[in-house]
């Protein structure tokens, strides 16, 4: 049997040699940078902007169901 | 072999498994003796046991190997039965090397010493734990928890369900009381973009930032849904990032919170009393909500849609039956398969790697700068508000439900015994649950 990690083994050559702190795989010039701040500003701002939305709903609500309650009296 | 008879995991068991075995029980530890979490830590700890002991097959993915190029076999490197790290030689040909993608064992070799194939021809049978992009390399779950990984996880069904529970133990009144506070939940959420920059930054692709990134909107079910689909093989490592953080909270939120306010502003009184929500408002809240977000961002829909119907449960007043069972044995049979299925995505060939500690360190990054931007804009707008505000509910927009919300009331207290935070802090805590079902149907939005 092929034992590839006994209590003594050392990781193989192929699979070995990442630098500690970069993650594998991805060079900084193969990301697309332009994208990258577009999703995080837009995403954020969408973010932001959906929750202020919401916030407009939610003051829209209470007046419209004071009104109705107000009627209702 | 055991007396010639089976085969036992002590060949392949090595240090990597006694590691993850040290932590799972570690995290079974803080459950028990510390309290923290139990419901998550417990299942997640064992499920880390679990996968860790070797040829229990309990998370083991059968995938068909073919051949990525034609050729003739020179040489067989390994036999049925070997087990291999990724990257392991595995045939000889005439026109190269075939390599394993993945880490794990060879069930079966469809080939022999002399033999031509195919591109394409379908050369062996390997069992392994890795998660695969499906597209490039198709799997076949064959272990109990695989299968409930695949088809609960993978298939997008257990996260959207829990986040249907947590929308009927969701109350929404002490947001809607004081809607401002929707403002710090989504200030929150600064901490998941500041995690995105960062992980491009130390290397990741843009699916895996993201997925690292969502961490910090603090949610177990939004993490994993986002991750399933953008990054699957680093599944484990942001799971178990954002549910021991979010165990995590009460050592987290404090000292950045007392980083960033001065003693006055954690004196700062707020009345106890918020205004009384009408039974209508309640109930329009999750269905404007619904409506308004997915036609903003459709990709949201899972999430969303299951938040908001099962608060609309809890609200309506006449799903009494439907909202016990979700807030009862749903939840509870959701969490056994979700947290045993994550903790069990966790063997230590794909955990023990640099880049988990990378994406741990991310996690604790996003963690922190979400709960400090909450605090910084609660500061913000003390500046424009007759009536201040507390900063330190601004850290609760960490939509740890309901712990920061707890961390933020026991601080007051002891700020300032007459001050009872825990309402107002709510207010941002919920908050933060929607801001990260949005972020996270961003995301999927963009790059998915």
């Amino acid at each position: 049997m092929l034992h590839t990690y006994p209590f003594s083994c050392v990781r193989p050559r192929e699979t070995a040699g990442t630098r500690f702190i970069r993650a594998r795989g991805v060079g900084s010039d193969m990301i697309d940078w332009g994208l990258a701040i577009k999703t995080a500003c837009g995403g954020f701002g969408l973010v932001f902007g959906i929750l202020v939305l919401l916030w407009g709903s939610v003051e829209v609500t209470r007046v419209i169901t004071d009104k109705i309650a107000g009627d209702k009296k | 072999m055991l007396f010639g008879l089976l085969e036992t995991g002590f060949p392949l068991f090595y240090w990597g498994n006694a590691l993850m075995i040290v932590i799972g029980l570690g995290f079974i530890y803080l459950a028990i003796a510390k309290k923290m979490e139990p419901l998550l830590l417990v299942p997640i700890g064992f499920g880390m046991i679990l996968v860790n002991l070797p040829l229990g097959g309990m998370m083991d993915y059968e995938m068909k190997l073919r051949a990525p190029q034609a050729g003739t076999v020179m040489e067989v490197r390994m036999q049925e039965g070997d087990a291999f790290e990724k990257g392991g030689v595995l045939y000889k040909l005439d026109s190269g090397e075939i390599r394993t993608p993945v880490f794990g064992q060879v069930d079966s070799l469809k080939i022999s010493t002399g033999q031509h194939i195919e591109k394409g021809q379908v050369i062996a049978s390997l069992i392994t734990m890795e998660q695969t992009n499906q597209a490039e390399y198709p799997t076949r779950p064959v272990g109990l928890l695989s299968r409930i990984f695949q088809f609960g996880v993978m298939w997008q069904i257990l996260p959207p369900l829990m986040f249907l529970c947590l929308g009927a133990l969701t109350d929404f009144g002490p947001m809607l009381a004081n809607p401002k506070t929707l403002l710090l939940g989504a200030a929150a959420q600064f901490g998941v973009y500041l995690a995105f920059f960062l992980s491009l930054i130390c290397g990741f692709n843009m699916t895996e930032a993201a997925s690292i990134g969502i961490i910090g909107g603090a949610e177990g079910p939004t993490t994993i849904y986002v991750t399933s689909l953008l990054a699957p093989h680093i599944i484990g490592a942001t799971a178990v990032a954002c549910y021991s953080y979010m165990a995590l909270v009460p050592l987290i939120l404090p000292p950045v919170i007392r980083l960033l306010t001065t003693k006055k502003e954690r004196q700062i009184y707020m009345k106890p009393s918020l205004r009384k929500i009408s039974k209508l408002e309640k109930i329009l809240f999750p269905l404007v909500t619904t409506v308004i977000v997915i036609l903003i961002v459709p990709s949201s829909a899972p999430l969303m849609g299951c938040f908001m119907v099962g608060n609309l449960f809890k609200e309506c007043g006449v799903t009494d039956r439907l909202t016990k069972t979700a807030q009862t044995a749903f939840v509870d049979m959701i969490t056994i398969f979700l947290t045993l299925a994550i903790g069990a995505s966790m063997p230590a060939q794909n955990f023990l790697q640099p880049r988990t500690l990378l994406i741990l360190i991310l996690g604790v990054v996003s963690f922190a700068s979400a709960a400090a931007a909450g605090v910084i804009l609660a500061k913000i707008m003390n500046l424009f508000l007759k009536e201040k505000i507390n900063p330190m509910i601004g850290g609760a927009g960490v939509s740890a439900v309901p712990m920061s919300a707890r961390v933020v009331q026991v601080m007051g207290q002891k700020e300032n015994k007459q001050n009872f935070l825990l309402m107002h802090a709510m207010g941002p805590n919920v908050a933060g649950a929607i801001g990260a079902a949005i972020a996270g149907g961003v995301f999927l939005g963009i790059l998915g």
